[in-house]
């Protein structure tokens, strides 16, 4: 049975995947170009974002059968079989750079002393129940925990306001201008960039007319989250202290004080982060899942998921030594794939459909 | 026992899911059970054969170095 989406089901799954590593790390990175113009880098991120969104729906819209159909139809065989491999990879890595950057989070600032292995399996067997459950089960868990999500944004905002000196901000683009430009490069990658593998959930939606305003909707929502967290970490913390710390926004919901009633808060960032995470690691295991059935020509969807499941701990383990490393990685490696896979993507499919439009 | 832990898993894995396929997909999903056993008990003991990270960073590197360079020039 071929599992259903509805389009606003899409835009809170995209609004999931871009907001899931970025909401923790994007103040960091950004400052750490742009200073105190960090904002802008995110800004002009969103901005480019947009237009990749436009652009992703474009290349499996309106075709016939599912998405390993299209792909083929598009660019053969062999062809559709390269790319499929370049997704499994890209999203593996994806995968376990998602699923240790958070087990490390817990380890550090929730659980201490709990080893970041636990965290990891436990992250993964949710997962991996949650898609042998089925992609419509994921899209309607989003719709629940996007409330709660939205929620705790909103409250962090309103909570974070009587602590903000606008003055952090200052000045304006008067130094670091191409700074501010270049970084967000970097905010791009882990944002925008890597959503293209969402292209493979397309043909699953009920009404494909209005994936592009989903995928829109859905990258605008996270896009204007994105620039409120930086402005906010900025504004509450400062340029040196957002670039210094690891997880700058846990940092933001500690200095949370009203009244002295509400005190150190900052469980409410890590609600935010372990929502949002835990939908990006599902969707981008649910697309290895139905990838690997396609490459490996098996009837049975399910065959490799808890394969898969044992693969992505054992793999997030041993290859991501600490948070440190996250960073290193998000900067070089991490960039380049992301980048690399997105136009690999968007040439080979877009390039050929073009010329098939023009025959 | 992270040893135990995984076999544990492995028997859950196989009463779960070992009658719902048949054929291919049975060899398929055994094959890919092992290995991936296999490799989960290896990455505990810090004996992976493969470094999963450690390859696609020294595949990309001729690209992603001179990027991470580029990039350098412009961080605080």
């Amino acid at each position: 049975m071929k599992s259903k989406l509805s389009p606003h089901q899409l835009s809170l799954l995209v609004f999931m995947n871009i907001l899931g590593t970025a909401i923790v790390f994007i103040p960091t990175i950004a400052t750490t170009y742009g200073k105190e113009n960090g904002w802008v880098s995110v800004v002009v991120a969103v901005l480019v974002g947009l237009i990749l969104l436009m652009l992703y729906p474009s290349l499996i819209m309106n075709g016939k059968g599912n998405f390993f159909d299209r792909i083929e139809y598009q660019i053969g065989s062999i062809g559709a079989k390269a790319l499929i491999v370049l997704l499994v990879l890209f999203g593996f890595f994806m995968t376990i750079g998602n699923i240790w950057s958070l087990s490390q989070f817990i380890s550090v600032q929730i659980l201490m002393g709990t080893p970041p292995e636990v965290i990891a399996y436990t992250i993964t067997f949710v997962s991996l129940y949650a898609i042998r459950s089925g992609l419509e089960v994921i899209a309607r868990s989003v719709e629940v925990f996007f409330l709660f999500t939205m929620m705790s944004l909103l409250l962090l905002a309103i909570f974070v306001w009587p602590e903000t000196s606008f003055d952090h901000l200052l000045p304006i683009m008067q130094l670091n201008q191409t700074n501010a430009f270049v970084g967000a490069i970097p905010v791009l990658a882990i944002t925008y960039v890597e959503v293209v593998i969402l292209i493979a959930l397309i043909p699953h939606v009920n009404d494909e007319t209005k994936v592009r305003k989903s995928f829109l909707i859905g990258g605008a929502l996270a896009g204007i989250c994105m620039i409120v967290v930086t402005v906010a970490t900025i504004a509450v913390i400062g340029v040196e202290a957002t670039t210094h710390y690891t997880y700058s926004i846990y940092r933001l919901g500690q200095n949370i004080q009203i009244a002295e009633f509400f005190d150190r808060i900052e469980g409410i960032v890590a609600f935010i982060w372990f929502f949002t995470i835990f939908f990006k690691i599902s969707t981008t295991f649910y697309i290895l899942m139905i990838s690997t059935q396609y490459l490996f020509k098996v009837n049975h969807q399910k065959v490799f998921s808890a394969p898969l499941a044992l693969l992505l701990i054992a793999a997030s383990k041993s290859s991501l030594p600490n948070i440190f490393y996250d960073f290193e990685l998000m900067r070089s490696t991490y960039l380049t794939l992301s980048y690399l896979v997105m136009i690999i993507v968007v040439l080979s499919i877009g390039l050929s459909r073009l010329k098939r439009s023009n025959y | 026992m992270r040893i135990l832990i995984i076999i544990a898993i492995v028997i859950l894995a196989i009463r779960l899911d070992y009658k719902r396929f048949s054929g291919r997909d049975r060899k398929a999903f055994l094959i890919a059970l092992s290995l991936a056993t296999l490799y989960i008990i290896r990455a505990h003991n810090d004996t992976v054969w493969f470094n999963y990270v450690e390859w696609m960073d020294r595949l990309i590197d001729p690209i992603s170095s001179h990027i991470d360079r580029w990039l350098m020039r412009y961080r605080s």
